[in-house]
């Protein structure tokens, strides 16, 4: 009977939470620690035999509470750069908050070399970094290795041998995951650690692999490695991060103590996944007096090839995988005056499944533009249209009657160095901004990668 | 419970007694009459101004201080004795008469019937009654009251005036070993002796004067057991001892034995819990009873979360705290992820659990003792016990077998026809199943009267699989892990005093995770077995000395393996351990004990030799009210690498020469409060100093084989913790239960951790209460147990800012760690309650249950889960365990 009565008296109470004070329930907002904000945040990257680069200041802002990178800029700052008895001023980029450039076009960053930062701003103190550069650091052979990693199958030529041409060099065609790709160095000190960057160059080439569980949207075209130790002058380039068909280009950093340091400690794609549930956020190291942020260097060289799929013979370019564009997932349409037009979503799967459908769109309005955009408007999602759906439109219902923003980037995106240009300059945006690609055939062509309000 | 002696005795110094010869009738020369008078006159003036210059300046005083002795001025009393042929006690009841005093003795411990006569004119009575005690050996005996008693003389002792009492203690009804049990020998006169039996209920008492004495043993659970036997000179007495259990519910009514004065003193040292299986299976639980679950419902053990089991004992982390089970090491005791113990409750016996400051048979952790020993099984009669919950299965069975016994237990979860279920309904699901097993046995044979074989043997693994497909690709990912342990020892009693242990251990743990991801195989796998062979030995040297002392030696090998694709590599690591102690378990006085100890080990990888002290003290400062202090200095050489809430991926590794291994100093201090057999309040404070600790070091350059431990780990941690805990507990009662309550503090301090500044481990709680409380009537019982803690530490972010990726200047947003572990969860709390109805049918013994964990559905916080790269989403709190109700029964025949 007892077992009866306390039975029934669990039965409602299966489904609810603790009542009141015995509930475990907090606001988010409750979850931070005391407010940092207002802390300098330095962000420079030296490269060696690069100009000296801009530097990026900002402050910190508390948590919790809506951020906007811009905001936070640091402007009036007195900004310098010492190494031995050289000291090069930098001065306020009128184009871009908390953005500093070298005065007088910028000296080349020196191998081996010690750099110190120096930020004075008003009633803060000073802020000051240090960062002992690399050695030049060059890739003196790029091998392809069979899989016992002893015999070498051939030598892919190379970026000081043929420039460009490398992408479609005979030695440079790569089947995927066949072989192993060593790169052999020549540099004339160890450095701090290494990071490898691989990015792939086209727009519309297919993923390598074809399953239906992973979505091709979670891939990315540009992927960087964590922290990598050289052994014996040599680095293997794992086939980690080629995803797609196509061109590649992989720059490989020889990085100074504070980049290594900042990185491997860093909470940014951290997978420490073992100890005690939780324990994994961590402060980065930082190497900033009176400040957060990174001020490293790094010594740089690339290589160039291309992949195309498993099992597909000999072949160059995009005849590997077709030459037919595949367009991209997202273009639009917006009446400026009337404030109305239409998203489109457009997409091909490998496997052949295919989703294609249509959003209107009502009361789009000029909003700020972001620090990087000419313009940018706000507008709502709303009836759907499904003209063809094989089975991968999925949840496309919940975008209606969100909320989102876009904007157009402004045209040359950030300097580039040395010799090494990208193709398609990506500017990393706030949510919700978008991208115009530099490409001629897609110019007035509105790329989206947005995120909800 | 131990009684001061009612007599302080002082005794007549026996240089004085022989002083004088008075015996008139033996025949002495007229030099020696005159010579053996002065010394008498001399003595007697000496004792007239004594009495002058001590007695007190009141007539009334009738007690005067003779020779530091506080003696009746009676025994001055100038008497005549004139005794022809009587016997002695008529002697001594004509001199008490005639000095108008009177005498105590024990008529069975003095020759009263001896025969004797005695002629002495105008002596003081104290001279009459030394000639009479010189012919019997006794002596004369004043109480600090001046009461006087004729005991026998304490002559130094030889083996001829003393015998020996050993044997095996057991139970009554099943014939298993009672380890530990209490055993004390009370005689009158002297001081109370006592020992406490070993591991395998083998107990020894020397040096125990002849005559009779009153035999008490008893143990935690059972009827206190009395016996008068009686010694001969050297006699080796073998008694072996069987306990009855008690009775606790007649009627309706609670009934108890007795306890014996000796009962609440099983254990005299600090930070012992000894844990009766009885408590554990009335325990609300997840699921069914768990012993590791149960132990962290203790003052001063903790735990991580509801999907752990691991023991963080003050201040330390699970892989501090060694267990062991029939004396070998396990190295992973959970199952499923951590939620339940490898421990079946129906196969255990005995539970003793350092929570701090071991003794020396015990090494190679910082922290704590777990040591698990297994039933041997029904000597008596063949048994089956089990039980069926929502979640498991176990049975039990046992029986005799020749003169010994036999015993199996297993247990298996049938989560996997539920499973089946789901992964029918789910497309491209191929496989999802999750079980574990495992499986104790053990057998006894008494070889001889001195001679015992047992073997037992431990199985369990747990197995995991997850399997996606379709018509192109295939996923699948499986973990599996398990330990198997074996045990194999003989006993030899050498002689009464003298008892001896050979011992080979076999212990293996696996895991092997394994992934097939679209035709690519890829799996980690790691092994950790040693093999000990250990010999022992037991010394009841004296009454108030057993010495125990033993060398064990261990090889380890560590297998690490991994997988990917066609690449295979493995690297195996051989070391050995070679470790001696030796310990002395002496009972200082009837109100002190100490136990000193050290313990040498030598473990070969780094040549590292070390010798480690160990000291308790328990001394009672009055009936009942305990005071305890312990000790000792502690070292580790292997290090766990382990995810909570997935114990299935644990690694043990061993610090290599590279690395110092790790050290503790611990030190206990505390009081014990017995006022009655029902209740007892401990209160014990604790500090530990670690050093040299090591945390996987999860930053390593990936590409880079970290060869010795200096690459594997962060090293030179340091730390301490520190703490208060309060104990009450009722035992007996239809209310039972107890309160405990942990005021601690725990620190760690890393060079390579947030720049080396000093933080709490997640695990450090400033306050953790626990209280549980049993009530039984009838055939019903119900349980509720209550915990509450402080919140658990984590690192709060404390700003947003805006930094780009180095190599692709992408700008990401991040959120700013504050330092580390400077914020805390809400405290964590739950209820559990259970319900308990016994049945009888068809004769057999059964019990239905239904158990609630969580009453009150309280969603404590896990742990915070912040996107760091996305600083515009907001932290998530991750929750643990909801309610969770379940019902099993419990059946025996």
């Amino acid at each position: 009977m007892h077992i009866l009565l306390l039975l029934l008296a669990l039965l409602p109470h299966l489904s609810c939470g603790a009542p009141g004070p015995l509930a475990a329930d907090r606001d988010p907002g409750d979850l931070f620690g005391p407010s940092e904000d207002n802390l300098i945040v330095v962000d420079a990257i030296l490269i060696v035999d690069a100009p000296l680069p801009q530097i990026f200041l900002q402050r910190t802002a508390a948590p919790g509470v809506p951020y906007a990178a811009e905001e936070t800029a640091l402007v009036g700052a007195s900004v310098s750069i010492r190494t031995d008895d050289l000291v090069f001023e930098y001065h306020p980029d009128p184009e871009v908050a908390g953005r500093y450039l070298p005065r007088y076009g910028a000296t080349l960053v020196e191998p081996g070399r010690t750099y110190e930062l120096r930020v004075e701003a008003a009633d803060d103190p000073v802020v000051r970094a240090t960062t002992q550069t690399p050695q030049r650091l060059r890739i003196g052979e790029l091998v392809l290795l069979d899989d016992d990693l002893e015999t070498a199958l051939r030598h892919l030529r190379l970026f000081s041998e043929i420039g460009d041409e490398v992408y479609a060099a005979a030695e440079n065609q790569l089947e995927w995951t066949q072989g192993v790709l060593q790169a052999r160095l020549q540099a004339d000190g160890a450095a701090a650690s290494y990071q490898v960057a691989v990015s792939n160059l086209e727009l519309f080439s297919p993923p390598l692999f074809e399953n239906d569980w992973i979505d091709e949207d979670d891939l990315e075209r540009n992927e960087t490695s964590p922290p990598l130790g050289v052994e014996d002058g040599a680095l293997y380039l794992p086939w980690n991060g080629i995803h797609f068909a196509g061109r590649y280009k992989v720059k490989l950093y020889a990085v100074d103590q504070n980049w290594f340091d900042l990185v491997r400690t860093d909470n940014v794609d951290a997978d420490r996944g073992s100890g005690e549930a939780g324990q994994g956020f961590q402060r980065p190291l930082f190497h900033v007096e009176n400040g957060i942020g990174l001020f490293g260097s790094a010594s740089v060289d690339s290589v160039g090839f291309s992949v195309r799929p498993k099992g597909t013979p000999e072949c160059t370019g995009c005849e590997c995988w077709g030459c037919e564009k595949r367009p991209t997932a997202w273009s639009g349409q917006l009446n400026l005056n009337t404030g109305r037009g239409s998203v489109s979503y457009l997409r091909h799967f490998s496997s052949g499944a295919r989703c294609e459908l249509s959003y209107e769109i009502s009361n789009a309005s000029a909003v700020e533009p972001c620090a990087l955009c000419s313009f940018a408007w706000e507008f709502t999602l709303n009836e759907l249209t499904v003209i063809s759906d094989t089975g991968r439109c999925d949840e496309a219902d919940e975008a209606s009657g969100l909320t989102f923003r876009f904007g157009q980037a402004n045209e040359g995106g950030r300097p580039l160095y040395g010799l090494y240009q990208y193709d398609l300059d990506w500017i990393a945006l706030e949510a919700g901004w978008s991208l115009m690609p530099n490409d001629g055939e897609f110019t007035g062509m509105w790329l989206f990668g947005f995120d909800k309000l | 419970m131990l009684r001061r002696p009612q007599l302080q005795s002082s005794r007549i110094p026996l240089w004085l007694s022989t002083h004088h010869q008075f015996d008139k009738q033996c025949s002495v020369s007229r030099h020696s009459l005159i010579l053996q008078r002065a010394i008498r006159l001399t003595w007697l003036t000496m004792v007239a101004v004594l009495a002058a210059v001590h007695a007190p300046s009141s007539a009334q005083t009738s007690f005067i201080e003779f020779g530091g002795l506080r003696v009746p001025k009676s025994v001055l009393t100038v008497v005549s004795i004139d005794l022809e042929d009587v016997s002695f006690e008529a002697a001594l009841a004509e001199i008490a008469r005639q000095g108008n005093f009177s005498l105590n003795y024990n008529r069975s411990r003095i020759p009263v019937d001896m025969r004797m006569s005695v002629r002495m004119e105008d002596v003081h009575a104290l001279e009459a009654l030394i000639y009479v005690m010189e012919k019997t050996a006794t002596e004369l005996l004043v109480t600090s009251e001046g009461q006087l008693a004729i005991v026998p003389s304490q002559a130094p002792k030889s083996q001829q005036d003393t015998g020996i009492l050993s044997g095996f203690i057991r139970d009554r009804s099943d014939g298993e070993s009672l380890p530990s049990a209490t055993v004390a020998v009370a005689i009158e006169g002297y001081a109370r002796m006592g020992t406490i039996a070993n591991s395998e209920g083998y107990y020894a008492v020397p040096d125990i004067p002849v005559g009779t004495c009153v035999v008490t043993v008893s143990y935690i659970g059972y009827a206190a057991y009395r016996d008068t036997l009686s010694l001969a000179a050297g006699e080796e007495l073998r008694q072996d001892i069987e306990l009855t259990r008690e009775s606790v519910h007649v009627g309706g009514v609670v009934v108890t034995a007795k306890a014996g004065p000796a009962e609440n003193e099983l254990r005299h040292q600090p930070s012992v819990v000894v844990m009766k299986m009885k408590s554990l299976r009335q325990m609300p639980a997840m699921g069914e009873p768990d012993l590791l679950r149960s132990l962290q419902l203790l003052p001063g053990v903790q735990t991580a979360s509801d999907y752990s089991s691991g023991l963080y004992v003050r201040g330390g982390g699970p892989d501090q705290t060694g267990i062991h089970l029939d004396q070998v090491r396990l190295y992973n005791p959970s199952h499923a992820f951590g939620i339940f113990s490898t421990f079946n409750p129906d196969a255990i016996k005995d539970v003793t659990f350092y929570k701090g400051a071991y003794p020396a048979q015990y090494g190679g952790n910082l922290s704590a003792v777990l040591d698990v020993q297994n039933r041997d099984g029904n000597r008596r009669n063949f048994s089956t016990s089990g039980g069926a919950s929502l979640i498991s299965s176990r049975l039990m069975t046992e029986g005799p077998l020749g003169n010994g016994s036999w015993m199996v237990a297993g247990r298996r979860t049938y989560i996997d026809p539920m499973l089946r279920l789901i992964r029918g309904a789910v497309d491209d699901l191929d496989g999802l199943g999750y079980w574990f097993y495992d499986v104790n046995a053990k057998a006894n044979t008494q070889l001889s009267a001195n001679d015992n074989l047992m073997i037992s043997a431990y199985g369990g693994d747990d197995h995991l699989d997850v399997a996606l497909a379709d018509s192109t690709n295939s996923f699948a990912f499986g973990n599996s892990w398990g330990n198997r342990a074996l045990t194999g020892r003989w006993t030899h009693v050498f002689s009464p005093a003298l008892f001896g242990r050979m011992i080979a251990l076999y212990s293996k743990y696996r895991s092997a995770i394994n992934l097939d991801f679209f035709g690519t195989p890829i799996a980690l796998r790691n092994r950790v077995r040693d093999v000990t062979f250990k010999a022992d030995l037991d010394y009841f040297a004296a009454a108030d000395h057993t010495v125990a002392t033993g060398v064990d030696l261990t090889f380890y090998r560590f297998d690490y393996g991994w997988q990917f694709d066609q690449y295979e590599g493995n690297e195996v690591v051989e070391p050995y351990l070679l470790s001696t102690y030796i310990q002395d378990n002496w009972q200082v006085s009837p109100l002190t004990e100490a136990r000193v100890g050290l313990r040498g080990t030598y473990y070969e990888e780094g040549k590292r030799l070390f010798v480690n002290p160990r000291l308790s003290i328990s001394r009672v400062l009055q009936p009942g009210l305990r005071l305890k202090l312990a000790g000792g200095s502690y070292r580790q050489y292997l290090q766990l690498v382990s995810t909570e809430g997935f114990s299935g991926g644990d690694v043990w590794i061993s610090l290599d020469e590279t690395v110092e291994p790790g050290r503790s100093w611990q030190a206990v201090s505390g009081v014990e409060w017995e006022p009655s057999p029902t209740y007892r309040v401990s209160l014990e404070s604790y500090y530990t100093d670690l050093s040299n600790l090591v945390v996987i070091d999860q930053e390593a350059e990936e590409n880079v084989e970290q060869e010795t431990s200096e690459d594997l780990f962060k090293t030179g941690g340091e730390g301490y913790a520190t703490g208060l805990e309060l104990f009450a507990e009722k035992r007996r009662g239809r209310l039972s239960g107890w309160l405990g309550y942990t005021l601690g503090s725990t620190r760690r301090t890393f060079p390579e951790i947030d720049g080396g500044r000093s933080f709490p481990p997640k695990y450090d709680r400033r306050h953790d209460v626990s209280l549980t409380m049993t009530y039984r009537l009838t055939k019903w019982s119900w349980t509720a147990n209550f915990v509450y803690g402080a919140g658990q530490a984590y690192t709060p972010a404390s700003a947003r800012y805006t930094l780009r990726e180095p190599t692709s200047a992408i700008p990401v947003d991040r959120y700013l760690a504050a330092r580390r572990n400077t914020a805390r969860l809400l405290p964590y709390h739950r209820l559990d309650v259970s319900v308990r109805r016994r049945l009888q049918p068809f004769g057999a013994e059964a019990e239905f249950y239904l158990q609630i964990f969580n009453v009150y559905n309280r969603r404590n916080e896990w742990f915070i889960q912040y996107d760091p790269d996305n600083s515009g989403k907001k932290p998530a709190v991750a929750k643990m365990l909801p309610i969770m109700p379940t019902c099993g029964f419990d059946f025996k025949f």
